[in-house]
């Protein structure tokens, strides 16, 4: 029996749960069959390539997209029937700058935003504002896009939601900025329970954040699981093989990624360690080093299109 | 279930309330302009009278002020401007942030068009003031009559209804559109062609059924100030002046509330209807 990518998570509480989620523009399919679950109080990392569909994801939570099949629900309430108090546990980062009125100034914007959430903070907003270096007398159509970013990251965090969807959240963002936006990050996790979805394409920014992992690759989930689990699953093995070496028949897992050098292969492959070390031993080879891939090598192994 | 403690989306109050705030703020450059222009426009007429009052006119002039229903012609225009401001920056393809605040979406985009529209009856009510006001000054400086003639009650409610119509007839294309001058300039272009093709082939009829769109006894001049244009009704061949103002009205009466109802109509559908 070969060992396939987990798409489900075990049973727990869903602070993000959908069922089938499908969507095309036009005749671009951007989304198939989607069952996403993100565990209550995880910061699950969704990630995949350029038109994967995370954004789409995250706005049909939203009910910003909808679906032409499938539901999803948020805490329990239907996205598309109960809208308006989902998006009342949700802090939004969308990844386009524009977001927001751009003739209004920064403090004005913020005023506007906290009477939309009757739990917004407004010293913590004044704080987050103060670590995020930005003036509230700046008009928002002026600002840079690592500036606007950090004023839809106040407008996020400020109100404390159950439920944070971050769409490339540090994307524009100078290094030195980019630390201290994922240490205020850390500390809002730290501070309020909160659930996070994250859309990056900067997986090493999020590695000591993301505790779950999805996949997406044309419009599908190929893969999600906790971080536990890719720990335990995946493994990169290094074998050194004889000259005339004819190969192994097969491996109880799924081969993700095979690298093959003179008189060594590596293969990345999730499955059940000991048995694919058996059976590459008996094939004739010699496992040299077993692996544990780091989150970005794991991301790209995920991704690997030639599996 | 969920063990998560939710919050709670916000009142419909506070949200109607900072919607009227908000596009106040939107339309504030649009609102220094409009006062600029009556203060502007104000003036050049205290000027005229000041001059009437040294003399400076023929021997039988006279400088009365006459407010008729065509008196609402600016605040029409102001009325079919206005929606931009409005949704400034936020047709339908950019308007994320508007549906992705805790509120219904249909309702969230009635209530910004009825704080536009509130803004708009707050312009109105303030042309009034500035029409009577300068009305009565003329009258102080020259010492004539503020009014030739009294101005019946339904040519002032014209004053309202008529900004009113503008407003929802545009707003009908800039919240249901992402390209509404292209919807509005089409829509004006293509009528004007269509009338003058059919003339020109001799289809007179038709062009005349089409014509009443505009100028009919149910047409936009007659929702908007009473006026019915069409000369086959004899409406402006001899009658008195009091007749045809008691026909204007009747007009006006039966086209006003047609048009306004079919517009908060059409407004209300592109306003719940799903974009993406």
């Amino acid at each position: 029996m070969t060992s396939s990518l987990p798409t489900r998570l075990r049973d727990g509480e869903l602070a993000v749960d959908t069922r089938g989620l499908t969507k095309r523009f036009g005749d671009q399919v951007a989304l198939n069959d989607v069952t996403l679950q993100v565990p209550t109080g995880a910061v699950y990392l969704l990630v995949g390539p350029n038109g994967a569909g995370k954004s789409t994801t995250l706005k049909v939570l939203l009910d910003l997209v909808r679906t032409e099949q499938g539901a999803a629900e948020v805490f329990g309430l239907n996205t598309r029937e109960r809208a308006p108090e989902v998006r009342a546990n949700v802090g939004y980062v969308p990844e386009f700058p524009t977001w927001g009125y751009g003739w209004m100034r920064v403090g004005r914007l913020l005023e506007h935003h906290a009477l939309y959430y009757p739990t917004w903070d407004a010293d913590y907003a004044a704080k987050l504002m103060q670590k995020f270096d930005l003036r509230t007398d700046r008009k928002m159509g002026v600002l840079s896009k690592g500036q606007a970013r950090r004023v839809h990251l106040t407008m996020a965090l400020a109100h404390r939601p159950p439920l944070l969807l971050l769409d490339e959240p540090t994307d524009g963002l100078d290094p030195f900025m980019r630390d201290e936006t994922l240490g205020v990050l850390a500390d809002h996790l730290a501070a309020s329970p909160t659930t996070v979805v994250l859309s990056t394409h900067h997986v090493e920014e999020v590695e000591g954040l993301a505790d779950h992992i999805g996949v997406l690759r044309n419009g599908e989930l190929r893969a999600q699981m906790s971080r536990d689990d890719l720990n335990a699953g995946l493994r990169r093995y290094r074998v050194e093989v004889p000259d005339g070496w004819s190969g192994v028949a097969s491996l109880n897992g799924t081969v993700l990624r095979r690298v093959a050098a003179p008189r060594e292969v590596q293969w990345t492959v999730w499955g059940p360690e000991a048995e694919i070390v058996q059976m590459l031993t008996g094939s004739g080879g010699t496992v040299r080093e077993v692996a544990r891939l780091s989150l970005i090598d794991a991301t790209l192994a995920l991704l690997n299109p030639n599996d | 279930m969920t063990s998560t403690s939710l919050h709670p989306t916000p009142s419909s109050r506070t949200v109607a309330t900072e919607q009227f705030r908000a596009v106040g703020l939107a339309l504030r450059t649009e609102g220094i302009f409009f006062v600029a222009a009556l203060i502007l426009f104000g003036a050049l007429i205290i000027v005229s009278a000041v001059r009437f009052a040294h003399g400076d006119h023929s021997p039988n002039a006279h400088m009365g002020f006459r407010y008729g229903s065509s008196g609402a012609i600016p605040m029409f225009l102001v009325g079919l401007l206005i929606p931009f401001g409005v949704w400034r920056s936020e047709d339908p393809a950019r308007r994320s942030y508007h549906w992705s605040m805790p509120v219904a979406r249909g309702p969230h985009t009635v209530v910004k068009l009825l704080s536009g529209w509130g803004w708009l009856m707050i312009a109105t009510i303030l042309y009034l003031l500035f029409i009577i006001a300068v009305a009565y000054s003329v009258s102080m400086i020259t010492g004539e009559q503020p009014w030739q003639r009294p101005t019946p009650a339904w040519e002032w409610a014209v004053a309202f209804t008529a900004p009113t119509l503008g407003y929802l007839l545009t707003s009908i294309a800039v919240i249901g559109s992402d390209h509404p001058w292209r919807w509005i300039g089409g829509i004006l272009i293509g009528y004007g062609v269509l009338l003058a093709v059919l003339k020109s082939f001799g289809m007179e009829d038709i062009a005349r059924a089409l014509n009443t769109i505009t100028d009919g006894r149910y047409g936009l001049n007659a929702a908007l100030f009473g006026a019915v244009t069409d000369g086959a009704r004899g409406i402006t061949v001899g009658v008195t002046r009091e007749a045809m103002a008691t026909m204007r009205m009747a007009t006006w009466v039966l086209a006003m509330p047609l048009w306004i109802i079919g517009s908060a109509i059409a407004v209300t559908v592109a306003s719940y209807r799903h974009r993406e």
